[in-house]
Formats: C-alpha cells, sequence, structure tokens
C-alpha cells in the first residue's frame, strides 16, 4: 500500500470515528466533516485510532508526514505527535521508525508553535539529545532566544543526570524566580557542590515552604548525615514553620536514622514531647510514623 | 590534571572541533588524532559527557580518511564492544574502513554493535561537528555500521554467520534502508573468499595487558596509597593498605551514575559473579569496586548499587570510595577516566589484580573481561 492510499482510507476512517457522538449542529458538522473534517475531529480520530499492525509503517508515515506539515492545524500536529510518542512505547515494533521520528522531532523542536516545540524538546532531552540540549543551554544563556521557558529548559537539562548542565544551573539559580528557581533546586539535588546552598535554604526560616522542602529532599540526597543534623534541630525548634518540621519528621523516619541506627533516644524524648503539645495534623502524622520507625 | 582542574576548561567544542579538522589536513594526522583519544587527555577535560562523546566520534571518523593508526586500533573496538551512543559507534565503524589491516574480532563486533544499537538508532553525520537536524538523506548509524561490513568484505567473512542470524532473527526490527544495507552486507560477505592469513593485529578483549609496575607503589605511585583513606559502603573507613594487604585483589573502578549499562553497571555485576566463584574455588583474595566519583556515591548510593547487582558484601568483597579526591588513584593506576564539568565524562573499563603486597599484577584495561582469566590473574598473584 503507498501513503496516498493510505492516507485517504485512513482520513476517511477518522471521519467515521468522529460521527457516532454528533448530534444536531455537531451533526451537521460532521457531515460536512466527511469530506473535510475539521481540525478537532482529525485530532480527536487520530488519538482514537487503533495500532495497525500490518499497515504500521504507513500509519507511521502519515503520523510524521502530518507533524512536520506546517499547513496543518496545531491540534491535528499535536494529535500526531502524542500517536507517536505512544507508539514510541512499542519498544522494538517501533525501533525501524525511530531515527526518523527523531528527526522529526528536531524539526519540530524549533517550530513556531509553542506547545509542539516544548513537547518535542522534551522528547529528545528525554533521549538526551544534543541537538536539543543544544537548544535548551543556548536559550538559558541568551534568554532572547529561549525557546522553552527557563523552568522547562532546567527541567528538560536534569533528564540528563550526567549533571553537565550543573554549573550553568548554578548561574542561572542566582538570577531565576518562581518555578525556574525550584526547578535549578531540582537539578543541583544531584550536585554535591550545593550542599551548603541547600543546608542555608533549608535553615532560612524566611524561605518559602516550597524551597525549603526541596531543599530538605536536596540535602537529604546528598548527605544523609548533614540533612539529619539540620532536621533534628528544625524538629526540636518551637518557632519553626510546622509544616517543614513535619517534613523534615517524616524524612528522618525514613532515612538513616530508623533505619541503620537505634534512634537517638534525646530525639525520640523530643518528638514525644511535641505529639504532647501539637495541634497540626500534619506533625501529629509524621510524629506517629517517627515513633513507629523507631520501634523496630 | 585534576577532577577540580577540569572544571577550569574554557575553549569551546566548536573550536576544538576546529582543530580537529586543521589536523585532518596535516600528514601526520592519524598519528596526532590517536594521541587524543586518552580518557585523562586534557582535550576533554572538563567537557560534559555528550559534549566529549561527540568529540571523540568527530576524531574517530577522521581515521577513515587519514587512516586508522594500530596505537588508536583499541579505541574503536572498545567503542564498538560497549559503546552506546550511535553517534560514536558509527565513527568507530567509519574509523575501521581506514584500517590498512582489519583487526581479527572487529567483523563480530560491528555485528554485536549493530544488534545492540537496532533499538536506538539515528542519524549521523561526519561532515561538520555541531549537531543538527540531518538533511533526510543523511545515513543512519546502523547504516554506517552495515556499510563498514560490507566494505570489509573478504576480510569480515568470519561474521557471515552471525550476520544472517541477525538478520533472519531480529530482521523486523531495522528500517527497510537499514535492512537493504544489511541485506548488501550479507550478500559481499558470502560471496567474498575469507583472507588467507589472519591479520595480527587483534587485540584480544579477554587478554590480560601486562602491568605497567611489578614494583610495590611505593616506589612505583607518585604518592603512596597505602594510607589512602577509603569509606566502605557500610560507612566504616580503612586504609587502602587494611582494605587490601595480605591476599590477592581484583579492583574494578566504576560509578553509579555511568549511563552506559555494558560498563559500569556490568562491572559491579561481574564483580559480584567473581566473589562468589572465590567462595567456590575457595580462593583467598578481595574483590572490590571504588567509585571514581567519591562525593555523590556515598556509603548508602553505594550499597544500594551493589545489592542490585548481586553483591554480597563481607570483609572480602565490597564497593568503596576514597575520603578525599579520587586522584592519587588515578595516577598510581593510569586510570582511562576523564571528568567534566560535575563527574565523569568518559571512561574505559579498569581492572587491576594485586599481589598480596599492593603490586599490581595484572591488569585488564579497555575491553570486556573474562571472569577465567581474572581468576588466573588471582590465583598467580596468590603463588
Amino acid at each position: 500500500m503507498d501513503v496516498p492510499e493510505y492516507r485517504k482510507r485512513y482520513e476517511a476512517e477518522l471521519a467515521k470515528a468522529a460521527q457516532p457522538k454528533a448530534r444536531g449542529r455537531a451533526a451537521r458538522r460532521a457531515l460536512t466533516a466527511q469530506k473535510r473534517p475539521s481540525a478537532a475531529a482529525r485530532a480527536k480520530a487520530i488519538a482514537a485510532a487503533p495500532l495497525q499492525e500490518e499497515s504500521l509503517a504507513e500509519q507511521v508515515a502519515e503520523l510524521l508526514a502530518t507533524l512536520s506539515n506546517r499547513e496543518e492545524p496545531r491540534t491535528v500536529r499535536m494529535a500526531a505527535l502524542q500517536a507517536l510518542g505512544a507508539l514510541d512505547f512499542l519498544g522494538p515494533r517501533f525501533a525501524p521508525f525511530r531515527a526518523d521520528y527523531k528527526q522529526a522531532l528536531r524539526e519540530v523542536a524549533t517550530d513556531p508553535e509553542r506547545e509542539l516545540r516544548e513537547s518535542a524538546i522534551e522528547l529528545l532531552a528525554i533521549d538526551k539529545d544534543p541537538y536539543a540540549q543544544e537548544l535548551l543551554v543556548r536559550g538559558l544563556k541568551q534568554p532572547e532566544d529561549a525557546l522553552v521557558p527557563d523552568a522547562k529548559a532546567i527541567q528538560f537539562l536534569g533528564y540528563d543526570d550526567h549533571g553537565e548542565i550543573i554549573p550553568l544551573v548554578r548561574q542561572v539559580y542566582k538570577r531565576a524566580k518562581g518555578p525556574a528557581r525550584e526547578e535549578a533546586l531540582r537539578v543541583l539535588a544531584t550536585d554535591p557542590r550545593s550542599e551548603r546552598l541547600f543546608t542555608r535554604l533549608l535553615k532560612d526560616k524566611s524561605e518559602m515552604r516550597s524551597i525549603r522542602r526541596l531543599s530538605a529532599s536536596g540535602l537529604q540526597s546528598l548527605n544523609p548525615e548533614a540533612f539529619e543534623r539540620t532536621a533534628r534541630r528544625i524538629v526540636a525548634d518551637e518557632s519553626e514553620d510546622n509544616d517543614i518540621r513535619a517534613t523534615s519528621l517524616s524524612a528522618l523516619a525514613h532515612g538513616r536514622e530508623a533505619r541503620e541506627k537505634p534512634a537517638d533516644p534525646k530525639l525520640v524524648e523530643t518528638v514525644q514531647k511535641l505529639s504532647e503539645k501539637t495541634r497540626s495534623p500534619a506533625m501529629r502524622s509524621s510524629i506517629q510514623r517517627f515513633l513507629r520507625s523507631t520501634e523496630k | 590534571m585534576t577532577a577540580r582542574a577540569a572544571r577550569r576548561s574554557t575553549a569551546s567544542a566548536a573550536d576544538l572541533a576546529g582543530r580537529i579538522d586543521a589536523i585532518r589536513r596535516t600528514p601526520s594526522a592519524a598519528g596526532t588524532l590517536a594521541a587524543m583519544l586518552a580518557e585523562q587527555s586534557p582535550f576533554f577535560t572538563g567537557r560534559g559527557n555528550n559534549e566529549a562523546e561527540r568529540l571523540r566520534g568527530y576524531i574517530l571518523a577522521s581515521f577513515e580518511t587519514a587512516g586508522l593508526p594500530p596505537e588508536a586500533v583499541p579505541f574503536v573496538l572498545e567503542e564498538l564492544e560497549t559503546g552506546r551512543n550511535p553517534y560514536t559507534v558509527a565513527a568507530a565503524a567509519r574509523a575501521l574502513r581506514g584500517a590498512p589491516e582489519v583487526p581479527a574480532e572487529a567483523p563480530a563486533l560491528l555485528v554485536g554493535a549493530i544488534a545492540r544499537l537496532r533499538g536506538s538508532d539515528d542519524v549521523v553525520s561526519f561532515e561538520r561537528f555541531e549537531p543538527t537536524p540531518a538533511s533526510g538523506n543523511a545515513a543512519t548509524a546502523l547504516a554506517e555500521l552495515a556499510r563498514t561490513l560490507a566494505l570489509l568484505g573478504p576480510r569480515a567473512k568470519p561474521a557471515v554467520g552471525d550476520l544472517l542470524a541477525l538478520i533472519r532473527g531480529e530482521g523486523e526490527t531495522f528500517s527497510p534502508a537499514v535492512r537493504a544495507e544489511l541485506a548488501r552486507a550479507a550478500e559481499a560477505l558470502a560471496r567474498a573468499e575469507p583472507p588467507a592469513t589472519a591479520c595480527s593485529c587483534a587485540d584480544d578483549g579477554a587478554g590480560i595487558v601486562a602491568p605497567r609496575s611489578a614494583a610495590p607503589f611505593a616506589s612505583a605511585a607518585p604518592k603512596d596509597l597505602r594510607d589512602l583513606a577509603l569509606e566502605t559502603q557500610d560507612g566504616a573507613r580503612l586504609s587502602f593498605s587494611a582494605a587490601f594487604s595480605g591476599r590477592p585483589t581484583a579492583l574494578a573502578f566504576f560509578y553509579t551514575r555511568c549511563t552506559n549499562p555494558e560498563k559500569c553497571s556490568l562491572t559491579v555485576t561481574r564483580l559480584a559473579q567473581l566473589a562468589r566463584r572465590l567462595l567456590t574455588e575457595e580462593l583467598d583474595a578481595n574483590v572490590a569496586g571504588i567509585t571514581y566519583d567519591p562525593r555523590f556515591d556515598r556509603p548508602a548510593r553505594l550499597k544500594t548499587y551493589g545489592a542490585d547487582r548481586g553483591m554480597i558484601f563481607s570483609r572480602r568483597c565490597s564497593l568503596l570510595r576514597t575520603i578525599g579526591p579520587f586522584d592519587p588513584l588515578r595516577e598510581a593506576f593510569d586510570l582511562g577516566v576523564g571528568f567534566g564539568p560535575v563527574t565523569v565524562n568518559r571512561h574505559r573499563l579498569d581492572l587491576v589484580v594485586l599481589d598480596a603486597s599492593l603490586a599490581v599484577a595484572a591488569r585488564f584495561e579497555r575491553r570486556l573481561w573474562h571472569e577465567e582469566k581474572v581468576l588466573d590473574a588471582l590465583r598467580g598473584a596468590n603463588a
């Protein structure tokens, strides 16, 4: 079967697939769509199209052509991209098409459509694609060239756990705000040199809770002993935010403290006293978890 | 250069690629480029893993026209045996085309690489360095590997059986273009007459490399390793000497952030198997792995990594990290490892066998080592 023939059959099937739910005006629109389906109907049909083993090559070729065609509506191209992403999970059966798929993603990585561009870059970044990484790095260094927001760029580059992006993320962190700052901290959680930063942020009562929570998990990952020291002080500090105390206590319960050595009697005593005083549900739950862990 | 110094490197990868282009045009290109391939070369220092891989690939591909010198052959075979990056593996295949004599094992390694990369094929181009979306008719890594097999012709005949088995068993996992290239390669190999004489330039992957130093470290290493502080997966601290002296030791190097399953993950899995063999053979020896990445690979991480790969930890079987920098070990054992801005950017496989006095009795480098040969080396060190 050749591609144009497959396309005709496919579009007919798509229009048919979009019909059953149509009522009233929608039904009239669907009748028109039988000749030229609307973008929404086509997108819906692409999403619903079953996998066709015997014509997988044609199905993939059609989806790749739709994705790369800038004349097509965004929703249809997006549906094609999502369908290709789903097919990628077929493993060996999708292997013959993987090189073409990556090439199509690289083309779409600079597409004017933000949603498409962002999705394509993310799919490439998950695969640690050097071209996508280069685009993302360029955007972080020169914000006027950025193809995705800083937060997304950091998140996508963070998929490469080799940490080559870390020096740049350290710089970006200094100017980052909001989600970009949080993403930067997530990436820096694999950077042993950021241990001090996490300790400082975790201790800083003026910092946002989300930042302090991220700092707690970052520090615990980088240096469990250092985290324990700081977390104990936070748990014992009555002027501390209850949410951060609860987070610290839960982490202590799940960390080295509970698993690998007997609980420190002083800490247990502090926590027991705390259980009598606190009214915070989060704290109560963390206290119970911690005390249970010391019984092991 | 130390890992810390690695972070100070500044020249852009594009500048370095320009240097490679300039070297390609010189009469002594092959030798100069081969000298740049060592992992610890300043050329790669401070680069990220992806950048180092691409630069390495760009150098390797140059040997197609510059000629593949003997000193670069182990790098090419290593890439074909354990490489996972389609760009670099394809570059190694290109390099083989410039070999005056093809190593006997190269055809089998090419077929192995095709099997290994069949799920991750990608378009590759060696015309220029920058990663860009190549044009529609650019070749893929698998096509490059198949073309090299076809070009080797008579010299690749020993691999024809493996190639045909791969096409029969996995044919549907290749694109039509790659299938056509593979069919052409199979035809070229089947038609060809085998070479009259075997090539003498083979680098036996299973083989032992002559120890560079037979003397104890006290006299051989720039810094005595005996007092080097180590920490085990359980957090116990001890000196290098306390950990390993008194009996032979198989000591390999790894790091938990390694993304190539053919390297560190496999190394630790095989260390675990080796440790079990020592028990059944009642051979009194140590089996250990030391991480290249001591700041990140803390005891808990080492413990989980080893346990997940079948390690049964004991006094004779451990994973360790240095308390301070890794550099003394790299210098003492001349390890093939380079560092990027944060962690390792590239490493070869390195396993050393030490005798009871901590002298290097044998070493296995770059290629996959075989358990039996390491056991033989341990027995020899014990004698």
